[in-house]
């Protein structure tokens, strides 16, 4: 129906209710996993995914047309999961992640990877947490994040590296890679 | 305990790091034949090339919950309720607060005005101009003349009648008369012009007290003079 970005935003800056409801389903899962990776908490990042939304709609007028939507509401996403986390002044709750994590892990021989790698992001920093998430698991290309996060490409590859690093540094460290690999 | 991943001092791991850098980017990660044989024999580059191969195909499987309906219903109607108050005319908190700051400076300059306006600021021997209300010497002179006035007056109605009672009632036609009765009232004449002295330093006190208080009115009234500097000071 919204084939075109900008005319879903033109439709709900026109204030039409089903344009509204289509933005908001088109980028629920991603603005929300993104919460949920960088809070570590399901109903932190339910409530803060809705203040993502609120955000959005605010200051829909002030998108730039000329640049893709997807990029500048994770960027909205990802400031307001750092106020949030500024605000509460906590920590991620690790244990709380890992448990739901491992409640709804797949069922297949790769579960215990995935578990590890879920563990090992959410021990990296926000910063490199977020880069990570928005590249591997959203799809986001280094341009994107970086206009995102209001930050340069080489820093944003950077981050990506050393996020990589101590993601492969945990697996190895917790006996995912064979000793005896290539020999 | 297990080496450490790439050597940085190592040329060839550094670049096996670069090869598999691109490898997550989505490249195919391709090595020169020396980079190859040195992956093969290098425990930390292969240990990182095959957990990079495993991050790769798992990390867009980590789980993560979904949002339902109910989610999605809330949030559109938290975006509605927010449009519609946003929508409201309201004053925006900064300009409360700016009327509060303006408020604020103006009783601030008030108060600071108004002792500065009611006292003398002389500064090196120069009676700096104030701006007190404006002293009205004949309004003051007024005010205590009037009151001499009344007092007088009334001293004069009250001192009246006793001097009456001296004054015979019949007055005879010649003097001589006069002389020859006046002996008998000798005595009780000066009992009264004692009474007299002393109705009219009684009635005249207030008077005075009056009169003083008013002169001394006067002088507060006016403006104390700055000393006089000596010429040589």
């Amino acid at each position: 129906m919204f084939a075109d970005e900008a005319a879903l935003v033109r439709a709900c800056l026109a204030k039409k209710p089903d344009a509204v409801r289509a933005l908001v389903e088109r980028f629920q899962a991603d603005v929300f996993r993104l919460c949920y990776r960088l809070l570590t908490n399901q109903h932190d990042a339910e409530d803060v995914s809705q203040e993502v939304f609120l955000r959005i709609f605010r200051s829909l007028h002030r998108w730039d047309g000329q640049r893709p939507l997807r990029p500048w509401i994770m960027g909205i996403a990802v400031n307001r999961c750092r106020t949030w986390m500024a605000q509460s002044k906590k920590r991620p709750e690790l244990a709380d992640y890992l448990q739901e994590t491992t409640a709804s892990r797949p069922e297949d021989d790769s579960a215990e990877l995935i578990a590890e790698i879920a563990a090992g992001v959410a021990e990296l920093r926000p910063e490199y947490r977020a880069v990570f998430v928005m590249f591997h698991e959203q799809g986001l290309q280094y341009e994107e994040i970086a206009d995102a996060l209001e930050h340069p490409v080489g820093t944003i590859k950077t981050w990506l590296h050393r996020a990589r690093m101590e993601v492969l540094e945990r697996l190895r460290s917790r006996g995912m890679v064979p000793d005896n690999a290539g020999s | 305990m297990k080496n450490d991943f790439a050597n940085p001092d190592s040329t060839e791991c550094r670049l096996v790091q670069e090869a598999l850098q691109r490898y997550m980017d989505g490249g195919n990660g391709d090595l020169s034949p020396e980079l190859l044989t040195h992956r093969s024999v290098c425990p930390n580059c292969l240990s990182q090339y095959q957990a990079a191969t495993l991050l790769r195909g798992a990390a867009k499987r980590v789980p993560c919950p979904s949002l339902g309906s109910a989610w999605t219903d809330a949030a559109v109607a938290a975006i509605w309720a927010d449009t519609a108050a946003r929508s409201q005319p309201r004053r925006a908190p900064w300009r409360v607060v700016a009327w509060l700051t303006i408020a604020a400076a103006l009783l601030l300059a008030v108060g600071v005005w108004k002792p500065w306006q009611q006292h003398e600021i002389v500064r090196e021997g120069t009676l700096a101009r104030t701006s007190t209300p404006p002293l009205y010497v004949d309004k003051g002179l007024d005010e205590a003349r009037t009151l001499v006035v009344d007092l007088t007056r009334r001293t004069a109605d009250g001192a009246v009648p006793p001097t009456r009672n001296l004054i015979p009632a019949e007055v005879p036609a010649s003097p001589l008369a006069v002389k020859d009765s006046l002996p008998r009232a000798v005595e009780p004449a000066a009992e009264s012009l004692e009474e007299i002295r002393h109705g009219a330093a009684s009635g005249l006190e207030p008077m005075a007290n009056s009169a003083r208080r008013a002169f001394a009115m006067f002088l507060n009234e006016v403006p104390a003079l700055p000393p006089e500097r000596k010429p040589d000071s």
